[in-house]
């Protein structure tokens, strides 16, 4: 009887105790302070960057901004005396090395999509100027003529030293904000202390290290008929670099029809082939930012080798509300908006 | 004779079991949302640090040329100098994450609590 009796009093205790572990377990997660990040906001390539660093150490925020302030500074268009200026303008520079090897890798992205990416489009880009308060659909011979000075062909390098002839204008408007991510990447990876960051620049996101709530890094991809804030889904992601180009961001209408921004190197059109966007997860970010675009002008068909190609994968969204993800992406990405549906599946 | 269902030693046992249940499930949600603010970065700098749900009505203020409304619903561009507008149209900012910005004006609006559902959005 006594036996029983120390049992039960035992088997208290052990309740007591545990419940007493639970709680505490329960409380320090709910009101112990949270990691709280480093972060900076700023405004590089006509777009806001935002830096988000767990650990590293002081100023690692500010670093990341300079870094793509100079990246800015060498590659913009519209920065006078940057590399791409000096090239559009007087059609040669002697750069740096950096610029040099961004070059190469840019101009082998080009030559890797067949085209559909090409630097050389800034005639085009000129030509149409789709964000304009009076834009326009320009005629045929204009647009032939721009075509004729588009190529990424045309661009000869010899070392250091790029040149293009007369009239080709070089944009890097396809892979620039791609650029500012692996620029970020390079300067948190440094810092030796990091453990982990998101960063935006614009629509390309870097995720790096790892998330401090011990959870996969959340990336939304935009509902392209919503507002800025909406999303089609969701994908879940360890370290990546994710990407999207699109027919909703910049773009004007014109009897009935639409004109994005992302104009073909093939025709000199803007791309319109039932895609509303495509967003790209892959290891690098001007690669992420550049497959964006080819596979925006390609279509999802031509797009897959490519993405195989480069270890990449994609989430294709339809203009009849129906998104297509390739297998690497299928269990990372959740779609969360009733208005569209996943191809296959029953409506 | 008829045997009661618990016994008083029993119940030590059970409610704190279940208080401690009922305290796992319902704590999480209670804390980590915490309050709603509207934080508004001007060129880099941090201009206003707004909390949302200590407001008992709409009120606007300017930075620099850009008009925001803040309210316990949320905040949003009403009004601002860029040719495009879209800052404007981004309208309602309501949940943690949701940003408005205005490139020209050097001016992003974003909504932080604690809670963080989504990281970054690609668009």
């Amino acid at each position: 009887m006594e036996k029983t009796a120390r049992k039960k009093r035992l088997a208290v205790v052990l309740a007591v105790l545990f419940a007493a572990g639970l709680l505490a377990v329960v409380l320090f997660d709910a009101f112990a302070p949270k990691t709280t990040p480093q972060t900076a906001t700023s405004f590089a390539m006509g777009s806001v960057l935002s830096v988000e660093v767990y650990g590293g150490g002081e100023g690692v925020c500010a670093a990341a901004v300079d870094a793509v302030s100079a990246l800015d500074r060498r590659i913009s268009r519209t920065v006078g005396n940057s590399y791409i200026s000096l090239l559009n303008e007087n059609g040669k520079c002697t750069a740096d090395g950096d610029f040099a090897d961004d070059m190469k890798a840019l101009l082998s992205l080009c030559e890797k999509t067949g085209g559909a990416f090409d630097i050389t489009v800034g005639a085009l880009s000129d030509l149409w100027d789709v964000g304009a308060e009076a834009p326009r659909v320009p005629e045929k011979d204009r647009i032939a003529a721009a075509l004729a000075l588009t190529g990424y062909e045309k661009i000869e390098t010899l070392g250091f030293r790029f040149s293009v002839p007369e009239g080709v204008r070089l944009d890097l408007g396809a892979a620039g904000k791609g650029m500012a991510c692996d620029a970020v990447k390079r300067v948190l990876s440094a810092d030796g202390s990091v453990t982990g960051a998101v960063v935006a620049a614009g629509g390309s996101i870097l995720c790096l290290g790892r998330n401090p709530e011990k959870k996969p890094w959340a990336i939304g991809v935009r509902d392209p008929d919503g507002g800025a804030n909406d999303l089609t889904g969701v994908i879940r992601t360890e370290e990546c670099f994710v990407s999207t180009s699109g027919n909703y961001e910049k773009y004007f209408e014109l009897d009935g029809a639409r004109y994005c921004h992302i104009l073909s190197p093939f025709d000199g059109f803007p791309v319109n082939n039932g895609l509303k966007s495509v967003t790209v997860r892959c290891s690098g970010g001007m690669e992420s930012d550049a497959l964006s675009t080819a596979c925006f002008v390609l279509g999802e068909e031509k797009s897959l080798p490519i993405l195989t190609a480069f270890g990449a994968d994609a989430i294709f969204i339809y203009s009849d509300n129906t998104v297509s993800v390739t297998a690497g992406l299928a269990k990372d990405f959740t779609l969360t908006n009733e208005a569209y549906r996943l191809r296959g599946e029953q409506q | 004779m008829k045997r009661k269902i618990f016994s008083g030693t029993d119940l030590f046992l059970i409610l704190p079991l279940l208080a401690a249940a009922l305290l796992a499930i319902l704590l999480p949600g209670i804390k980590k949302d915490g309050a709603r603010h509207a934080v508004i970065v001007l060129d880099g700098e941090t201009a206003a640090d707004v909390n949302l749900d200590a407001l008992t009505g709409p009120e606007r203020h300017t930075f620099g040329e850009v008009e925001i409304e803040f309210s316990p619903e949320g905040a949003r561009v009403l009004a601002s100098p860029c040719p495009d507008k879209i800052c404007v149209r981004t309208g309602l900012l309501t949940k943690n994450g949701d940003t408005a910005a205005c490139v020209p004006e050097r001016i992003v609006v974003k909504i932080v609590t604690e809670k963080n559902d989504i990281d970054a959005i690609a668009y």
